[in-house]
């Protein structure tokens, strides 16, 4: 007799059928704002909503026409990948010293670095508003670069710090043992076993980079304005609005929500410190 | 002059002394095994003469050269771990040529070199494999392979079998003595097993606490004994070791005094020269094992004899022993010959 | 002992100086900097006025009616959220973690909010859902025969709650589902066999391992929910009047459209304290933790 997967009895199709509707109550703005993004306006904003129309693209060209999508969007780009890779250059050497040449006062550090992180980022605005601007450096690409980089740094130091100690001290020693120096240790051993968790951890900085919105909002709104400000500038206008609305805000979380579902793991991980298991 | 050569060897974690002022002499070609309690230093000692850990004091001496100062890399030591340690992205014989690569060498000579090893190993079949593809048996054997491929002057083997059930315990244990005899290798072993010590030793080297306890061959260390702890270390079950009173003047002098299991003979109650009550009766098949309780001491003794005994808990007995078999050890602990 | 030795010490240092330092200075001289406007008088509609000013930033901050409001309204956004998304978050996470058919696909869907950019997310509810007349909220409300919500005009820190609690459930759900993962199955086979239904699991089992995730929670999101800007920014622009402003709004009024920066920082060390005490509590959780 071939065994079910599942027992199907009230209890579980009551809970199957609850988590259901939970999940997509949840998830329906997301949803309904994907599906109006292909309607008109008239479409959109027609009580009660429609659901049959015919798809159409014009939203995402008047965007792009009237808001200049791309440039933000690259700004965007620029700005979480820039941070991303340069903390990963700062954080990589600090997270495998302290993975492997442990002493007495690497936890105290890491918690240290951990505790950064969790100032409010109000606390630094002002500081930081008037270094920038005494520099010149407000609205410039490179200001959100840094500030990013430095957010994200702390996490990126304490996840890759997690995945070399993952890796078994006695591995390297046996390629100690087999002749290699740091140079080669490094790349034989530790960069194609940390290569996973080095993509995920520039993974989830580059998701949290993208969305950020406070410094973005504050630091730059012109010419350096990312997709989160460009976003900004559909809250009151003229005129009808909700489908180009709906298209702009689809083009901006895209990919980034379905990268966040490929690093559900390390949000844990990263945002908990490791607090939770 | 000997190949390898520790002198005054020392070890400190902080303030804990851990390694004590070792000397030790090692020929070419012994296969020598450093057994111990756990603690006792003789991971520690082997990783020291590995490069692993850093020696505080004294110095080692590899065939005429002073190596205390140099990194692992390059001391031509080669070690096979108890986790085996097996590079988990490469593949059985990337594991196995990964120092030679790395040493650039001929890469015709590598292949050969590496062949020749997995055939020995029987790995062959399983080159192309990752360690996650492997049983442990297997992981094992490449983590031996690694090291023969490099053809080191001395071999350091790290616990290597505590991972591996029993029965593949003793096939390999026959296999490692095969293949030191086979290389004319020059091994260290270190285990806590002393039964891998007494089968694969040339000398034994029996440590506590960070000092050596007596070295010598495995049947010096039996027979012959320097004092209580390597007495009651080595042999299983345990020597037993009871006050000398219980032997009233035939102890001369000692103040406590040790008989093997093997050289006690049960007679009838009340003859023999120590009486006392059986306690338990353990029949393994090949042999017996009686524990008695003595008379007149807490004591406990085991005898062991290879037939069957009809005795049973409570029953009376006597015991007699070889006098020539009498270990006489001094208040200190020290053997009195 | 010898070069060895200290060869072994300098190469790590060197490794972890660029993280140490870049971080030493993120952390001290923003620091610095607001500690010293803050005693000083720096209004950039003044420029003349300057000058050691002592306590009368804080006081002025302090004295602010804003004030009273945005501290409260602070701690009501702070703790109507946690309570929200603790609650909610452990309720469904429990409902989900047993398997059933979809839970993978389930998972994702409920985890998206949170990778929504906090302006999309700020927009899509004040337009999508919320707006009186269009919006998926007043299109319920009216076929229930209820007269539609303005939501952000009549309530508009609820609503702004809403929003944050809609973007920060997923992260108490992902959190609460991993730490249920992670229970031993051991332990519930055990209770089953004891003969304990569900409610009695729940309350012996399942809440106490529970509750130290939750702690996590709650100190992750005081942290981050301190400085929610972005909504309130986009939305409500901390109205009708100071309704929607929290500290971190309050902090930027005065900084970045009133100009004054002595005042503005002396806010922000308040922000900065309170975040400070909580995160020493979230320190000591994780540095246990790391002694595993």
């Amino acid at each position: 007799m071939k065994h079910a997967k599942y027992k199907w009895n009230t209890a579980f199709t009551v809970r199957t059928i609850a988590s259901w509707l939970v999940a997509l109550v949840i998830f329906f703005p997301i949803f309904f704002m994907g599906v109006t993004a292909f309607k008109t306006e008239l479409e959109a904003i027609a009580v009660p909503s429609i659901w049959s129309f015919e798809p159409t693209l014009d939203n995402f060209y008047v965007v792009q026409e009237r808001s200049d999508y791309v440039s933000f969007a690259i700004n965007s780009l620029i700005t979480s990948v820039a941070s991303t890779v340069i903390g990963l250059l700062i954080a990589a050497p600090a997270a495998y010293s302290m993975a492997f040449f442990p002493t007495k006062r690497t936890k105290d550090i890491l918690m240290w670095m951990l505790s950064t992180k969790m100032m409010p980022a109000v606390g630094a605005l002002i500081p930081i508003y008037v270094i920038f601007q005494s520099m010149g450096m407000l609205d410039t690409l490179g200001a959100l670069t840094i500030i990013f980089t430095l957010m994200n740094l702390p996490i990126m130091v304490w996840m890759l710090y997690s995945y070399f100690k993952d890796i078994p001290n006695e591995i390297l020693e046996a390629a100690r043992m087999d002749g290699a120096g740091l140079k080669e240790e490094f790349r034989h051993i530790l960069l194609p076993l940390g290569i996973g968790g080095l993509a995920s951890t520039g993974l989830l900085c580059l998701v949290m980079a993208w969305n950020e919105a406070f410094w973005a909002l504050n630091l730059g709104a012109a010419n350096a304005g990312t997709l989160a400000t460009m976003i900004v500038s559909y809250s009151s206008p003229e005129g009808l609005f909700w489908a180009k609305l709906s298209a702009a805000s689809l083009l901006a979380i895209g990919p980034i929500v379905v990268f966040g579902w490929f690093c559900q793991k390390q949000l844990v991980q990263g945002l908990t410190f490791g607090a939770v298991k | 002059m000997s190949f390898l050569e520790l002198q005054k060897v020392e070890k400190y974690y902080g303030d804990f002394h851990a390694i004590k002022g070792i000397d030790l002499s090692i020929q070419q070609g012994e296969f020598i095994v450093f057994v111990g309690p756990s603690g006792c230093g003789k991971s520690t000692l082997l990783r020291m003469i590995a490069g692993l850990e850093e020696i505080n004091g004294g110095d080692l001496v590899l065939d005429g050269k002073n190596i205390t100062e140099l990194h692992p890399s390059k001391r031509d030591l080669a070690m096979v771990f108890q986790s085996y340690a097996l590079y988990p992205h490469m593949t059985v014989k990337d594991n196995m040529s990964f120092a030679l690569r790395l040493a650039k060498e001929d890469p015709a000579l590598i292949e050969e070199k590496v062949s020749k090893a997995a055939d020995k190993l029987n790995l062959t079949d399983y080159l192309h494999r990752t360690p996650k593809e492997l049983s442990g048996g297997q992981r094992q054997r490449v983590a031996i392979g690694r090291a023969i491929v490099r053809s080191p002057k001395v071999f350091l083997f790290d616990e290597p079998l505590s991972n591996l059930d029993a029965a593949l315990r003793g096939q390999t244990r026959v296999e490692i003595a095969h293949l030191h005899r086979e290389l004319n290798a020059t091994s260290i072993y270190v285990t806590h097993d002393q039964v891998e010590a007494m089968t694969l030793a040339d000398r034994v080297v029996v440590m506590q606490a960070g000092v050596i306890e007596q070295v010598g061959s495995p049947m010096d260390l039996y027979e012959r004994p320097e004092n209580k702890f390597v007495a009651q270390f080595i042999g299983m079950p345990k020597m037993n070791l009871m006050p000398a009173k219980v032997l009233g003047d035939q102890a001369s002098g000692a103040a406590e005094v040790g008989i093997r299991p093997e050289h006690f003979t049960l007679v009838a109650a009340g003859e023999g020269d120590i009486q006392g009550r059986v306690e338990m009766v353990e029949a393994l098949g090949n042999e017996t094992l009686i524990h008695v309780d003595i008379d007149g001491v807490d004591e406990m003794v085991i005898v062991r004899q290879y037939e069957y005994t009809s005795l049973r808990p409570d029953n009376r007995v006597g015991i007699k022993f070889d006098a020539s078999q009498m270990h006489r050890f001094d208040a200190q602990g020290q053997a009195i010959r | 002992m010898s070069s060895e030795r200290s060869q072994s010490r300098t190469l790590p240092r060197l490794l972890m100086s660029p993280a140490v330092i870049t971080l030493l200075i993120w952390m001290l001289v923003p620091l610095a900097m607001t500690i010293y406007f803050s005693s000083i008088f720096y209004n950039l509609m003044q420029p003349d006025n300057t000058g050691f000013a002592g306590w009368l930033n804080y006081e002025f901050f302090i004295t602010n009616p804003a004030f009273e409001d945005a501290i409260w309204n602070t701690l009501l956004l702070l703790g109507s959220t946690v309570i929200i998304t603790v609650v909610l978050g452990a309720a469904i996470a429990l409902l989900i973690n047993d398997a059933f058919p979809g839970q993978a696909v389930v998972r994702i869907l409920l985890i998206s909010p949170f990778f929504v950019m906090p302006t999309v997310n700020a927009l899509l509810w004040k337009h999508m859902m919320m707006n009186p007349i269009y919006g998926v909220l007043a299109q319920i409300w009216t076929y229930f025969g209820f007269t539609p919500i303005n939501w952000l005009q009549d309530l508009p820190l609820f609503s702004i709650i809403i929003m944050i609690s809609w973007q920060w459930l997923p992260f108490a759900v992902l959190i609460f589902i991993t730490s249920l993962q992670s229970m031993d199955r051991e332990q519930l086979e055990a209770a089953d066999m004891d003969g304990a239904n569900y409610m009695q699991k729940l309350r012996y089992l399942y809440l106490p391992h529970l509750a130290r995730p939750m702690s996590v929670v709650i100190m992750i999101e005081v942290i981050f929910l301190l400085s929610v800007f972005a909504e309130i920014f986009t939305t409500t622009g901390g109205g009708p009047g100071t309704q929607s402003t929290n500290l971190a709004f309050l902090i930027f009024t005065e900084a970045l459209l009133n100009f004054d920066v002595g005042v503005a920082s002396a806010g922000a060390l308040f922000a900065i304290v309170l975040a400070n005490i909580v995160a020493i509590f979230l320190i000591r959780a994780i540095g246990k933790n790391l002694e595993n």
